[in-house]
């Protein structure tokens, strides 16, 4: 008897029950099954089962039968390597499906137009040639065409009419004709094979196009998940235990130490340490810590030794309610149609009516059923337009590669359409607006034996060159950048979450902040109406004591960035709202939106409660942009309609987010929705374009020109060339107008 | 026999309604089912020993709970 567990990926769900039912179904019907569970969002199926009574073949046979599938990790690799591999699997096939398209269609419509406009001689008319042709079209129509024919019929059971719909049914009636004509000689002479195969191989293009830049959001929840430690260390009856996380009950005493993750929500009961934790607020500064603190899963503790009491444990803590929220966000983001299906919806039926009308006219006025039924395939095979295929994968190739140019990289399509949509920008501050880590603002010199601020600089510089803390680290490299060496010091020390001290020159030097000071009991009075207006702004203030004597106050802060006031201006000029989000208290925050002209503030949020700011505002209405880059942000950045990640931020923002900006700069966010706008006017062009040129044979196609006897008769019966030359100019024109996009 | 219609709010995709279809059938006495995404309903029909309480406790037991 053993047990096992296991993860595995699983495909097909579709909706949050989706992967309940699997739960159900595992524990129901498969013996030994000792617990599952099934992440909706990251598409993974957690295991524990009795391995001499079940098999992960058995377990992934019942997911099978329940109506999804099971990714079972091959012998050499991993699971994360079996998400991969069928990712890659999914890429390999469309690409597999578009290259066979791709090869059989280039050489059927070389032929073909070739044979048309009769560049090549009298053989091409030879009857074996329409079998080639048929030889060439068939796998293009069966192979490359299958999942068309497959989302069709769903959506046809669904009472809908996709562009799935359009495809199928064009490409079919041009190429069951094309066969009929070939058998029965008395339904025409031409056969429209390359029609068929076209249309499916362009529009195979754009699926593969999309596949290739479809979102990881599995791999962002996995990353949450890895935060927290896998163990823990436990303190009953005196005895330190390592046990399990799952293990930890709430009350426990759990002890940490430094360097190590804290595995649960807890409170301090004894040490001083402090906290990075910038993962989960983006706060890039360590946050001192004392018995009666709260500390969060999931952060990390810097130099003390920790003991604490688990208060919040498993899903209650605050890290398991992000990931919640993030799968939630990302579960109910409904899909966005694409703008070709919307018009599809419309043009299908309406060409289908035209059609039918088309045919009944010409029996009943004719008095034929075969002419009357020629004009029905044709007007069907002249309204099936293969620019519709390129309309929408060419600009939006042609947007994503201008913004990859220039930072902006789109996860997908539906991405670029809703940046084009935004209204309010949702700004987070640490890390976007600001630069996130913190530098030397101001430099106060009080003690008369220094000659100068450089000196004060040099001297809190010499003794914290060792310190391994980010407001130590900040004043070292500000005097390395102002070309400043070190003293040598003797007896560094560090007193943790306070500040450090050394011996320089044989004079003791003490570097930290005021609370410190007030312990020692040194009078900090002189200067404390400074240290407060300094404090007003938002600032870290440092005191540097030498020789038992003040010498002088170093302030730090997180700093603008430099692109920050044109970025928020620039998106002003472009008529969007613009809010500051931040966890800050008001009087911090105002500080910095004052600086680059925001006037909407929501100040004081939690770290999981950024996600519930972006919701209301959108239940006013609002189409929110949402960009930030920590793992507070993550929430929030997937239930907003565009999330956008800085560049520098963290793995999770990053592949949370709709839009990543590489460059780190807000300005990416203006330039986005510039871009995605444009794009969008391309689309709606092309797609103008696709459908013109075809809209207008139609009438022609259904005979409207017959009558007038003065016309040419290729014009009066629908001639193939007219409609290849048809074809040939929406597809040029599609074309041409999205390269525009990339070149402007 | 008797027939009648449940609005079923969990019912968001169609792997749900088969899932509730297969739960239905496999219990005695049901003799069709036919559940619908767009509505969210399904329609049973039914004969002892299958009862409307059995019917709904079991559409409770696979979390598809009938709205009242």
């Amino acid at each position: 008897m053993s047990q096992q567990k296991k993860t595995i990926p699983v495909r097909g769900m579709t909706c949050a029950n989706c992967a309940m039912n699997i739960e159900r179904t595992l524990n129901k019907k498969v013996p030994g099954i000792i617990s599952a569970s099934v992440n909706f969002a990251s598409e993974q199926l957690s295991v524990e089962y009795e391995s001499s009574e079940t098999s992960l073949d058995e377990i992934a046979k019942a997911i099978q039968k329940a109506g999804f599938e099971a990714v079972l990790p091959d012998e050499s690799g991993g699971n994360e390597d079996a998400e991969q591999l069928a990712r890659a699997a999914e890429i390999k096939n469309q690409t597999v499906k578009f290259a066979v398209g791709a090869v059989f269609a280039g050489i059927l419509f070389v032929l073909s137009m070739s044979r048309d406009f009769k560049l090549i001689g009298q053989w091409s008319h030879d009857p074996w040639v329409n079998w080639f042709f048929l030889f060439l079209a068939t796998p293009v129509q069966f192979y490359t065409g299958w999942d068309y024919y497959a989302g069709a019929f769903k959506n046809l059971r669904n009472k809908t009419a996709n562009m799935d719909v359009l495809v199928a049914l064009g490409s079919s009636v041009a190429y069951f004709y094309s066969v009929g004509v070939m058998i029965f000689p008395f339904l025409g002479d031409h056969v429209y094979f390359e029609t068929a195969a076209v249309i499916i191989t362009l529009i195979k293009l754009g699926k593969m196009l999309e596949s290739r830049t479809k979102g990881k959001t599995g791999a962002a929840i996995r990353k949450l998940m890895d935060l927290t430690p896998k163990m823990a260390v436990v303190i009953k009856n005196d005895e330190e235990k390592e046990v399990p996380l799952a293990e930890v009950a709430e009350g426990d005493i759990l002890l940490v130490r430094p360097g190590q993750s804290i595995p649960v929500d807890g409170e301090i009961i004894k040490g001083i340490s402090s906290v990075d934790e910038s993962m989960l607020s983006g706060e890039p500064l360590p946050v001192d810590k004392e018995p009666g603190d709260t500390v969060t899963g999931g952060t990390i503790n810097q130099q003390g030794v920790l003991t604490l009491q688990a208060r919040k444990v498993g899903k209650d803590t605050a890290l398991a309610r992000i990931i919640q929220m993030v799968q939630e966000a990302q579960g109910s983001k409904a899909p966005i149609q694409a703008l070709a299906d919307k018009t599809a919806s419309i043009f299908v039926p309406v060409v289908m009516v035209i059609a039918l009308i088309t045919f009944a006219l010409w029996w009943i006025i004719g008095g034929e059923f075969v002419p009357a039924m020629i004009r029905l395939v044709a007007v069907l095979v002249i309204a099936c337009p293969c620019a519709l295929g390129l309309a929408t994968p060419t600009a939006i190739m042609a947007g994503t590669g201008k913004g990859a140019e220039q930072g902006i990289l789109f996860k997908n399509s539906e991405a670029l359409e809703n940046t084009s949509k935004i209204q309010t920008v949702v700004l987070d501050k640490t890390g976007t607006i600001t630069q996130g880590k913190p530098v030397v603002t101001d430099l106060i010199k009080i003690s008369s034996n220094l000659k100068n601020e450089t000196e004060l600089l040099k001297t809190a510089a010499s003794v914290e060159q060792g310190s391994e803390h980010p407001l130590g680290k900040a004043i070292a490299a500000h005097a390395q950048s102002q070309g400043l060496s070190f003293w040598n010091c003797d007896n560094f020390k560090a007193s943790g979450g306070f500040g450090v001290q050394a011996v320089i020159h044989g004079k003791e030097v003490f570097v930290g902040k005021p609370g410190w000071f007030d312990k020692m009991e040194f009078s900090l009075k002189s200067v404390e109406s400074e240290i407060l207006r300094l404090q007003n702004q938002g600032k870290t203030v440092m005191i540097v004591v030498n020789d038992n004597e003040l010498a002088g106050l170093i302030a730090v802060a997180d700093t603008l960035h430099p692109d920050s006031v044109k970025a928020v201006d620039k998106l002003h000029r472009q008529h969007l709202e613009v809010v500051m989000l931040t966890g800050d208290n008001l009087r911090t925050a105002r500080n910095i939106a004052d600086q680059v002209h925001i006037k909407h503030i929501v100040s004081d949020v939690q770290p999981d409660e950024k996600s519930d700011k972006v919701k209301e505002l959108q239940n006013q209405g609002k189409k929110v942009c949402m960009v930030g880059d920590g793992i507070n942000d993550a929430p929030a950045l997937a239930i907003a309609d565009v999330g956008m990640a800085i560049g520098t931020g963290t793995d999770i923002a990053i592949e949370t987010a709709d839009v990543i900006l590489s460059r780190g700069s807000l300005k990416g966010v203006s330039h986005a929705i510039d871009l995605s706008r444009s794009t969008m006017l391309t689309i709606r062009q092309n797609l103008f374009w696709a459908f013109f040129y075809n809209v207008m044979l139609i009438p022609v196609a259904a005979g409207i020109l017959f009558p007038f006897e003065s016309i040419p008769g290729f014009l009066r019966n629908l001639h193939p060339i007219t409609a290849a030359l048809a074809m040939s100019l929406s597809s040029f024109t599609v074309v041409t107008n999205s390269l525009r996009l990339y070149r402007s | 026999m008797e027939k009648q219609t449940f609005t079923i709010p969990n019912i968001s995709c169609s792997h749900c309604t088969k899932a509730v279809e297969n739960e239905l059938l496999e219990m005695d006495g049901i003799s069709s089912v036919y559940s619908d995404v767009e509505t969210k309903s399904v329609t049973v029909q039914w004969d002892t020993p299958a009862s409307l309480e059995k019917i709904l406790a079991a559409l409770e037991d696979i979390n598809y709970p009938a709205a009242q």
